[in-house]
């Protein structure tokens, strides 16, 4: 019955046009509007390869996020469900509340969540997980205490199920992210600790991330996976393909206009600057002007701010004219900018790039 | 060298130069957009030249029209109004205008200023700041502020001396009003005096933001 009920309300999601789920879930939506806070939706559907046959799954959230913003505490409240078919189906929701806080350089993070399920998993789960971020590398503690648990082991046992009352484990992993031109790379590797730990006692995985349009992208892993049986995820050596769909999401500036990214100049070198692109929860950020010839380029993420996006430009001190676009959206002028007439019935946006001795004073 | 000899060379640099630069903006031009787009263009950018205007902005136009998947007649319109509105300007502001700045004038009076807003700043044509006035000039003007209003403030902050950096940080500070309620044309009043008494932006958009 929960089940029915789960895949009901994701066909739900799924069937609505992509225009219209967001003017229910983004902003201005009632919930929004009631709430005061961004909401945001997100979908992971994937398929995997393992030993022992191949699993489906499909594993969301519906949440809230409050405050937002470098050196401040952003929290976040979400309902996270899923459903997973690998030898036997199992379904699961819960809650999640996180908390997180992004530094120049360093940000800490920790989430927990509760879930109850059925079918064949744990029937309930509480997993806390403490992030230490530094550049582009995380560091991550996870504790997680699951009950009621019928496990299969990716058929390297045979998929023989056993079923330990508790399966109490820590695990601790290490990842790093690197761009690799439009696409995100990362590697990850981890170690189990606890009596009843099942599947694999250490791990290394790759993934490759790569956003295809506004809110969707293609994720690609493979390598071997720990058991992570709360969400119906089966360890073993695994080969996975699946995709990503991200709506709604933290407001870069509430008032004015949250989805316009801010953009700045910062010289380098005389006749070197470097345009630097806010633009959080961004899978991909391009520019176009008079810069780039009105060629479309793809900016990089700053390893060591993560919301920030930057292209080198060797230019000579000037005013330039740019647009912005975020995750394949529409073309922005960028906040801090001059919006102008562009004689095509749209705007570009005015950029200073100014001489060396004005310099810090860019738009 | 005799001195006809360099006249010789002059002449044939002069002739030789032209089409090779004609050339390269047809090459910048070609795969970008359709041939009769590029004949059309080029053809404007040497009547620029002619009038001794700027070329790149209009490839630049050009280029902008085709990325933003323009056709024919939109780009040849576009690149024609830039040339008209930077013949314009330079009438307005005179012939020793930076590229840079003329183009700005052009977009002002693309934005809705007439030329002879534009005769008001004559006397600044060669002040540092001026790109940056007529960028508050447009900013204000597109933020709905009546133009006499706002030539006048960017004028007034212009006769102030004020650096480049005041008149972003006007832009700012209007922005940030406007997201508490104030109407852009009192905000703007307000916001340039405070600049002006104050000599410039430094340590100031905190103090006003309060």
């Amino acid at each position: 019955m929960r089940r029915s009920l789960l895949l009901g309300a994701v066909a739900i999601l799924l069937a609505s046009p992509q225009g219209e789920l967001e003017g229910q879930v983004g902003r201005g939506s009632t919930l929004d509007g009631l709430l005061g806070e961004p909401t945001f939706v997100f979908l992971h559907p994937s398929i995997a390869v393992l030993g022992g046959g191949t699993e489906r799954r499909l594993a969301g959230e519906v949440g809230w996020i409050m405050g937002e913003g470098e050196g401040a505490w952003e929290h976040a409240i979400g309902f996270v469900f899923g459903t997973a078919d690998h030898s036997a189906p199992y379904t699961w929701s819960g809650a999640r509340l996180c908390f997180a806080r992004r530094g120049e350089a360093i940000r800490l993070g920790s989430r927990i969540a509760a879930r109850g399920a059925s079918g064949e998993g744990p029937a309930g789960s509480v997993v806390l997980a403490l992030e230490l971020g530094v550049r582009s590398a995380t560091l991550r503690v996870v504790p997680a205490w699951l009950r009621g648990m019928p496990i299969r082991d990716g058929g390297e046992l045979g998929g023989v199920a056993q079923r330990p009352s508790w399966d109490n484990h820590l695990d601790a992993e290490v990842s790093v992210e690197r761009d690799l031109a439009r696409a995100r790379l990362e590697l990850r590797t981890g170690a189990r600790f606890g009596a009843g730990a099942t599947g694999p006692s250490q791990w290394a995985r790759g993934a490759v991330h790569l956003p295809i349009g506004r809110g969707f992208g293609l994720v690609a892993g493979a390598g071997i996976r720990p058991n992570r049986s709360e969400e119906g995820q089966v360890g073993g050596r695994f080969l996975e393909i699946g995709g990503t769909l991200r709506l709604g999401g933290p407001r870069s500036d509430a008032e004015a206009a949250p989805r316009r990214p801010a953009l700045r100049a910062e010289g380098l070198e005389p006749g070197t600057y470097v345009l630097i692109v806010e633009a959080p929860s961004a899978y991909l950020v391009e520019l176009r002007g008079d810069l780039t010839d009105w060629e479309t380029v793809a900016l990089r993420r700053s390893g060591v701010r993560r919301n920030q996006w930057t292209v080198r430009v060797d230019r000579p001190p000037g005013v330039y004219q740019v647009t912005v676009r975020v995750d394949a959206g529409e073309w922005l002028v960028p906040r801090g900018l001059i919006p102008v007439p562009d004689r095509f019935g749209g705007t570009t946006g005015l950029l200073e790039l100014p001489a060396a001795e004005e310099n810090g004073n860019a738009h | 060298m005799r001195k006809g000899g360099w006249i010789l060379l002059v002449l044939a640099g002069a002739v030789l130069g032209g089409p090779e630069r004609a050339l390269g903006q047809e090459e910048r031009l070609r795969g970008r957009m359709a041939p009769e787009v590029v004949s059309e263009v080029t053809s404007l950018a040497d009547s620029a030249r002619a009038r001794s205007l700027p070329v790149e902005p209009v490839i630049q136009k050009a280029l902008e029209g085709a990325s933003k998947g323009a056709g024919l007649e939109e780009i040849v319109s576009a690149v024609h109004s830039l040339i008209r509105d930077m013949g314009l300007a330079r009438e307005a502001l005179g012939p020793g205008l930076p590229e840079h700045a003329l183009v700005l004038a052009a977009a002002a009076l693309d934005q809705g200023a007439s030329p002879e807003d534009l005769c008001e700043f004559r006397a600044h044509e060669s002040h540092p700041s001026l790109p940056s006035a007529l960028g508050g000039l447009i900013y204000l003007v597109g933020r709905g502020v009546p133009t006499d209003v706002s030539v006048g403030l960017t004028l007034e902050m212009l006769n102030a001396d004020l650096p480049a950096a005041a008149f972003s940080s006007l832009q700012r500070l209007v922005e940030q009003d406007a997201r508490q309620g104030a109407a852009p044309v009192e905000s703007a009043r307000v916001r340039a005096r405070a600049l002006i008494q104050a000599g410039g932006p430094f340590g100031l958009e905190g103090d006003i933001a309060r």
